[in-house]
């Protein structure tokens, strides 16, 4: 369940973000703070985080891959073509929201108050 | 542990967020330009409209309609002139908003604080020739006319409805890339861009490398490598012994041949392949179907997003269409119900440089007529990206502005190099255009060229009303014979710009006998005009075909005349060729460069985009020129070489002569020896590209639309185009016709055809940022009619805000 909110959360969020026509960083806050709410486990974190990362980003730039503006930046940036540039942009947008999960869950982590363990009455 | 994690994730989160948002050279910040909604994603689609768009702008005073057509140009329909200003702003900053931004940056010396240290002397170069002073100069005589004030204040308020309406997601893509965001539109940014095209077309001048020369060599070899005028040019008027009576010139002047001169090294590389521009008019008795044609393609530098804008602007009482610079309201090029005109630049001589000697280095006094004067000092601050503010103080006299002086490209701190521009005399030339823009008859068209000061140009017009003709514009000062041609001395006021030649002393022809006019940047008048006219330099080649051809019949169809827009003949080889061959006898040559003249005796002297042959020549004639005669210029510090013509009529009739020898090597070198040398570097420079596979002339000469950044990516390199610089057809790598226009004149009213290198949208992502291209290298031309208001599909409202 946890999995399932944290991308729900992060891609709802991301949207949101996206179309106020936020600054970039939206891709390294919203996962933090998604992840701070949710708290999953790290692996659950970063997983989840980098495909609604790559979701919420792919929505906008994956259909303009075809143009050819697109094809002049990636020759700019000199990458061999338009794909590797969306491509590219969706997989460090994965990477960018999944790092600011893990910083989340790592801050997440060091205020959790240690579980007591389980001592039934005697 | 937990502190360790923090930090570790924590250092990652900080390392991405710095490096994406703040980049590294020469990566801009990759977060914003990526992101979805903000970077160049929103860019990448077409945002023309397929339909009817409804905008609601504050300061109209009433609905305009904008239409569409399939080439995307805009036809304005307002009920009054200030909303059809306001409309034409506020379109060409939809379109051209950056374009505007970066050219107005540009002329004003703005441009490091955008681009950085390096473009930090061309900053300085522009302040210290006063740009921005000559456009407020300009702005504030505009505002006294009230057509003029009105255009500029409305158009600016276009501009800015439209920045308005932008958020940093909708920027054009080279905001995001440079890193800033567009401010305001002012008059004074339509002044500087004004500015910008004067001094574009009226600064290209050699008078420090003339000097230079003439100390070094003396006045016999100047006048043998510098004759004022091409030998074999034709006038653009001729009209032996019926110009009006000369205005004398009361002063005399003290600098005709200067003795010494502070030798200064600047940054002014000569090129005889300067391209220039054409433009004829055919009257009724040289068309097959007695109409007037007019023709013209001004010939500038190539560049992306391109230079015109192509508009209607329609209100009440007029309409006009053609083309515009983004920047400014009006139509700069094209016509209305009633004219059509066109232009070629006059190539006169409208700067000076003027020695000046300093009291001392403080540079507060200058002497002049042995009086010392104050001068007046302007602090210029210099924004600088990534590095604090440079200021340099510009000194101002009644020569112009000091550009070279101790601390700016010369070398004594008493001593400087003022500059005295036309530009800066700028009096009411937007005031001017907007006349031409409403003129109705040959009449109104002289008066409004008569109130051009710095827009130095042929105009060649045609009514409706059955007229046509060429006319002069411009303010020329009155020199002496042989005046103006060297570095001026400045400490006497007599030798300053103290009258002008009178408009009605201008070189103009309306109706002529011969029943055609034309201009290719060729001297103006015949040698009984009584001004002294001079340039640097003017135009031989391209006036002679030009002339010859549209003398050879008299049925012209405008199909025909269109084609010769396209005319690729090589005049320059059909004058050298013959020369260089006859001294190259088959006896003297090895077999591979017999083999290489083979090839030129075969070629028709045609420079087509396919040619092998041109890329010969080209390689031959290279080799030869300047080589030639650079052992002239070994000592000379800032060389500008002779015209081509002039070195050709050198090896016709002076072939024997000892100028073509180096004293400095041991061998006597000749024509011959020349040839020689030029032909077995040809032969290897040709071996070498044919292995590349540059095989055709378009290949080798690589005519590219240039991005006005010079982003590579956002050009259009290599275009398969013909011609060269002196060919009518005058495409070379940098400059070509950055306008054809053909408009068909009789007595039911006018058809315009036209196009541009490139596109109407200047946003790279847009498919007409250069959909023009293909047929502009094809040689065709648009169909650009005046047409009514209509209900098209494709329409812009611009509704006025409720009061």
């Amino acid at each position: 369940m946890k999995l399932i909110g944290t991308v729900v959360l992060t891609v709802i969020g991301l949207l949101f973000w996206h179309h106020l026509a936020g600054p970039w960083f939206g891709i390294m806050i919203v996962p933090l703070l998604t992840t701070l709410l949710v708290f999953p486990k790290w692996k659950w974190a970063f997983t989840a985080s980098f495909f609604a990362g790559i979701v919420s980003w792919g929505y906008f730039i994956l259909p303009t891959k075809d143009t050819a503006l697109v094809a002049k930046m990636a020759e700019l940036i000199q990458l061999p073509n338009a794909e590797t540039l969306v491509f590219g942009t969706l997989f460090l947008a994965g990477i960018l929201a999944g790092s600011s999960a893990l910083f989340g869950w790592s801050i997440r982590k060091a205020f959790e108050k240690k579980k007591r363990a389980f001592r039934p009455y005697s | 542990m937990k502190v360790l994690r923090i930090i570790l994730f924590g250092g990652v989160f900080f390392v991405f967020f710095v490096l994406l948002e703040r980049g590294w050279e020469p990566v801009p910040p990759l977060g914003s330009l990526l992101a979805p909604r903000v970077g160049l994603w929103e860019q990448a689609n077409d945002l023309e409209l397929d339909n009817e768009k409804i905008t609601t702008v504050e300061g109209l005073l009433d609905g305009v309609t904008i239409t569409y057509d399939s080439l995307e140009i805009p036809r304005i329909y307002a009920t009054n002139e200030a909303d059809m200003f306001f409309a034409q702003g506020y379109l060409h900053a939809q379109h051209r908003l950056w374009q505007m931004d970066f050219q107005a940056r540009a002329a004003g010396g703005q441009l490091a604080e955008i681009l950085g240290e390096a473009l930090l002397e061309y900053d300085r170069t522009a302040r210290r020739k006063g740009m921005r002073v000559a456009a407020n100069h300009a702005l504030q005589n505009e505002l006294k006319h009230p057509d003029a004030q009105l255009a500029l204040l409305q158009y600016t308020k276009g501009v800015n409805a439209f920045i308005e309406t932008l958020r940093p997601k909708d920027y054009p893509l080279e905001f995001k890339l440079l890193r800033y965001k567009p401010t305001p539109w002012t008059p004074e940014k339509s002044m500087l861009l004004l500015m910008q095209m004067v001094a574009t077309l009226s600064t290209t001048e050699y008078d420090i490398e003339n000097t230079d020369f003439l100390l070094t060599h003396g006045e016999a070899a100047f006048t043998i490598f510098f004759p004022d005028i091409p030998s074999l040019a034709h006038p653009i008027v001729s009209k032996p012994g019926k110009w009006p009576a000369p205005m004398a010139k009361a002063d005399s002047i003290t600098d005709l041949w200067p003795k010494g001169f502070d030798a200064i090294s600047r940054n002014n590389p000569f090129t005889e392949d300067v391209p220039g521009s054409n433009n004829w008019v055919l009257g009724p008795t040289r068309t097959a179907d007695n109409s007037i044609v007019l023709c013209n393609d001004p010939h500038l530098g190539l560049q992306l997003p391109s230079l015109w804008f192509v508009n209607q602007l329609s209100q009440n009482k007029h309409r006009v269409m053609g083309a515009s610079i983004p920047g400014l309201p009006g139509v700069v090029l094209g016509y209305n119900d009633s004219i059509a005109w066109g232009v070629t630049n006059s190539q006169r001589d409208v700067v000076d440089w003027y020695e000046l000697l300093f009291k001392d280095d403080a540079r507060n006094e200058y002497l002049v007529d042995y009086t010392w004067k104050k001068s007046k000092k302007e602090l210029e601050e210099i924004r600088v990206a990534g590095m604090s503010s440079v200021f340099d103080t510009v000194v101002y006299t009644e020569f112009g502005p000091v550009v070279y002086d101790a601390h700016f490209g010369g070398n004594h701190p008493k001593t400087g190099l003022a500059y005295r521009w036309i530009g800066h005399d700028t009096d009411s030339e937007l005031a001017a255009f907007l006349a031409l823009n409403t003129a109705k008859n040959a009449k109104e068209i002289t008066s409004a060229l008569s109130k051009m000061t710095s827009v130095a140009q042929n105009f060649v017009y045609a009514t409706t009303g059955g007229d046509y003709g060429i006319c002069l514009s411009g303010k020329y000062p009155l020199r002496h014979h042989g005046e103006g041609r060297f570095v001026r001395d400045g400490q006497h006021s007599a030798n300053n710009w103290n009258a002008f030649v009178p408009f009605e002393g201008h070189p103009k022809q309306q109706n002529p006998q011969r029943g055609f006019v034309a201009s290719a940047n060729q001297h103006h008048a015949d040698a009984t005009y009584p001004y002294y006219q001079y340039a640097t330099p003017y135009q031989t080649y391209r006036n002679k075909r030009i002339n010859e051809v549209l003398d050879a019949r008299d049925d012209w169809t405008p199909q025909q005349l269109q084609d010769f827009q396209s005319d690729n003949f090589n005049t320059l080889a059909s004058l050298w060729l013959p020369l260089a061959i006859a001294h190259l006898p088959d006896s003297t040559l090895s077999a591979s460069s017999q083999a290489f003249l083979q090839v030129l005796k075969d070629w028709d002297l045609e420079n087509t985009a396919s040619s092998t042959a041109a890329i010969y020549f080209e390689a031959f004639w290279k080799g030869f020129y300047p080589q030639c005669i650079a052992h002239w210029f070994d000592g000379v510090t800032s060389a500008r070489y002779p015209q081509s013509l002039t070195i050709i009529q050198l090896v016709d009739t002076a072939a024997t002569h000892t100028l073509w020898d180096n004293p400095k090597t041991p061998e006597v070198e000749t024509v011959t020896s020349h040839l020689h040398n030029a032909l077995q570097v040809a032969v290897d420079q040709v071996d070498s590209l044919q292995a590349a596979g540059v095989t055709e002339w378009y290949q080798y000469k690589n005519t590219t639309l240039r991005h006005l950044a010079r982003i590579p990516q956002f050009s259009v390199p290599q275009v398969a185009i013909g011609g060269n610089a002196n060919i009518v057809n005058a495409n070379t790598p940098t400059h070509g016709a950055s306008w054809r226009f053909m408009a068909v004149v009789d007595s039911s009213g006018i058809t315009g055809t036209g196009i541009y290198p490139g596109g109407q949208n200047g946003n790279l992502g847009s498919r007409h940022y250069t959909d023009y291209v293909e047929d502009w290298k094809n040689g065709l031309l648009l169909p650009l009619p005046l047409l009514p208001e209509t209900t098209a599909k494709r329409r812009h409202l611009l509704k006025p805000t409720a009061l």
